[in-house]
């Protein structure tokens, strides 16, 4: 346990072997991980990762969830940052109260020493009568001395008071006299790291600063992305197998149910991997070699950004804008993940304070984020047409969430709570964290993409031969046609969309359209009702009313906006 | 000299003085180890009002405007 944004993810980690995602700002642990770990050969314990909290007092949900899992907990690992040893002792002192045998890490060990700042670590360890470690959990010094001490884990009798009978004043004089006793400081001010802090978080500067690392981010996740479909994945596919795919074809008679199930329809006599629609062609190429490579180039992008300390300057500087729709800053951090997927960026909206809000931010995430698949599907088949055609999709999405945020902060009037955060220092990212990170990610796609892509084209492909869509085509062709002027199947790929939204972009591909039928049908499928993982997730963190609620003003907006643009184009 | 959080300018030094506002608000300032007779330094202003960032030891912790306005301390307190 200990306070948000002090490692404990990374310390899990390191104890556990296993991959926790960690970054640089609070919160990233919302839920609690466990697992079985060996300290010694023959000793076996469990070990929980706990969200951070500054206090056993809780005032969100993941603190909470902390405070419920120190009930159960039988020794409780104290991690704490050792740069700000002050300030994390207040919840080691309640922690204390609790009477539970006790272990102190100091973490970011290393940071002390270039900061100017001295711990007598052996003098904390005599005054609180329990086992205190220096560690670096980055680069994994003290991790073998810290799982050889929990054995020797004690109930400190510092303080003597029961947790509820415990007074603030009181505990910052007991932790007044551990300072004063064992920490020595020299502070050496104004490095270059501090000198871009002051300049990142500048109210103009600062502004300029996020426009400048938001534009340099989408240009690097294109060329990263485009890139490796380029020379990578799209020329593997061209050249190794489109010969055996023909081949195959050529075999299953160039016609028929199984070729139309395998390879799909053969566009002027050749595989489209778009167009073509069948298992073995589309259901490979759309999630390996026109999204992967996004999946790739995005979660790098942003794993820098989370691990470097930028994204809590960016909820700062964003947050008077904010909270013109009823929202805090620390919002920004949920709805950049949600650009990664959908599920991540919902489930992040627990670090904001009330329901109120992670409603509004949830429902605006499945409006108008879209995610990193669907993204990917937008820059290969508008990306096309023009570059302008993709940044007017944007644009588009931008203003229906400005909007949607704006009725939904009139109807759901509450206070929103200001902001109120700690900053943390950059950091450069660790490449060893950054690429685990990377590659659980990916592997995370990979995993829950493929299997749905795969079946999601099989299961359109017989309903296709059962003309089922047909009827449903034909009953929705009101609202379609007449409204949004698409061609009546488009409805096909936008009720696909619920599977996944990449294969449903690749569905409407397979409709001859116009540029501004493409345009249209790509808007409304990315606000149009959520694909079936962000569904179930809405569902867990929302409840079944409230995700009613939210559907339904996702399928109205889409008709709403699909109809205007309709009209005005 | 007292005042608030807000009115210090920019990179000025001042202690904590009083925290006007009920239990919760104290208690929620208290997690992060605002609480007087602390000293703390302005790093960043705010842009309509929004959020200023102060400084305690090397922790830089943002403040939503209306919070930073309750918290009052004084500057000459280094004389």
């Amino acid at each position: 346990m200990g306070n948000p944004n002090v490692g404990k993810s990374v310390v899990f980690n390191r104890l556990s072997g296993l991959n926790v995602v960690s970054s640089n700002y609070a919160g990233t642990t919302i839920n609690f991980s466990k697992t079985f770990v060996f300290l010694t050969k023959d000793k076996k314990v469990e070990l929980i990762d706990v969200p951070g909290t500054y206090t056993l007092k809780p005032t969100n949900e993941a603190e909470k969830v902390a405070v419920e899992i120190l009930k159960e907990g039988d020794v409780v690992l104290n991690v704490i940052d050792a740069t700000n040893l002050e300030r994390n002792l207040f919840l080691t002192m309640q922690l204390i109260s609790f009477k539970k045998p006790l272990v102190v890490v100091l973490n970011m060990w290393d940071e002390t020493k270039h900061k100017g700042i001295n711990i007598d670590v052996k003098k904390i360890s005599d005054i609180l009568g329990v086992p205190v470690i220096p560690i670096c959990a980055l680069s994994g010094e003290g991790i073998k001395k810290l799982s050889l001490a929990i054995k020797d884990a004690a109930v400190s009798s510092y303080i003597s008071e029961s947790f509820e009978k415990l007074d603030n004043l009181f505990i910052w004089r007991k932790i007044g006299k551990i300072i004063s006793d064992a920490q020595k400081l020299h502070y050496r001010h104004h490095n270059l790291w501090q000198r871009i802090s002051d300049f990142s978080i500048h109210p103009i500067w600062g502004l300029f600063f996020a426009l400048f690392t938001l534009y340099g981010s989408f240009k690097i996740i294109r060329f990263i992305g485009e890139g490796l479909i380029g020379y990578v994945f799209d020329p593997f596919f061209q050249n190794i197998l489109t010969p055996l795919l023909m081949k195959l074809s050529a075999l299953l008679g160039s016609g028929g149910f199984l070729h139309q199930i395998l390879i799909g329809k053969l566009i002027n006599g050749q595989i489209d991997y778009f167009q073509s629609f069948g298992v073995l062609t589309s259901g490979f190429y759309v999630p390996i070699a026109a999204v992967l490579p996004y999946v790739i180039s995005f979660y790098f992008v942003l794993s820098v950004l989370e691990d470097s300390g930028y994204l809590p300057r960016l909820a700062v500087l964003v947050d008077s804008i904010f909270h013109k729709l009823g929202l805090h800053g620390y919002a920004i951090i949920p709805t950049l993940l949600g650009f990664g997927c959908n599920v991540p960026g919902i489930l992040a909206t627990r670090i904001l304070e009330d329901k109120r809000q992670r409603f509004v931010v949830s429902t605006l995430i499945s409006i108008a984020v879209p995610c990193v698949a669907m993204q990917a599907m937008i820059l290969n088949v508008l990306g096309k047409y023009g570059f302008k055609y993709v940044i007017s999709v944007y644009g588009v999405l931008f203003i229906v969430w400005i909007v949607i945020g704006l009725i939904l902060s009139k109807f759901k009037k509450g206070d929103t709570p200001e902001l109120f955060i700690e900053i943390p220092p950059y950091r450069f990212p660790s490449f060893k964290v950054l690429s685990k990170k990377l590659y659980f990610r990916v592997k995370g796609f990979l995993l829950e993409a493929l299997p749905i892509v795969l079946g999601g084209i099989l299961v359109v492909n017989l309903l296709y031969s059962l003309n089922i869509f047909q009827y449903i085509a034909d009953f929705t062709a009101p609202v379609i046609t007449i409204l949004m002027g698409l061609p009546k199947n488009a409805v096909i790929a936008i009720i696909m969309g619920f599977l996944r939204k990449d294969i449903a972009m690749g569905m409407l591909l397979t409709n001859p359209m116009t540029l501004k039928q493409l345009f249209i049908s790509t808007i409304v499928l990315s606000m149009t009702f959520p694909c079936i993982a962000t569904f179930v997730v809405l569902w867990k963190e929302l409840g079944w009313k409230k995700t009613v609620y939210s559907i339904l003003i996702m399928s109205l907006t889409a008709v709403f906006v699909g109809s205007i643009l309709h009209l005005i184009l | 000299m007292v005042k608030k959080i807000t009115e210090l300018r920019s990179k000025e030094s001042a202690r904590v003085i009083s925290i006007e506002g009920g239990q919760n608000f104290k208690e929620k300032l208290n997690t992060l180890g605002i609480r007087e007779d602390i000293k703390i330094k302005k790093v960043s202003d705010s842009f309509l009002r929004g959020p200023i960032v102060i400084k305690i030891n090397l922790m830089e912790i943002a403040i939503g405007w209306r919070m930073a306005s309750k918290i009052l301390v004084q500057t000459d307190f280094l004389k």
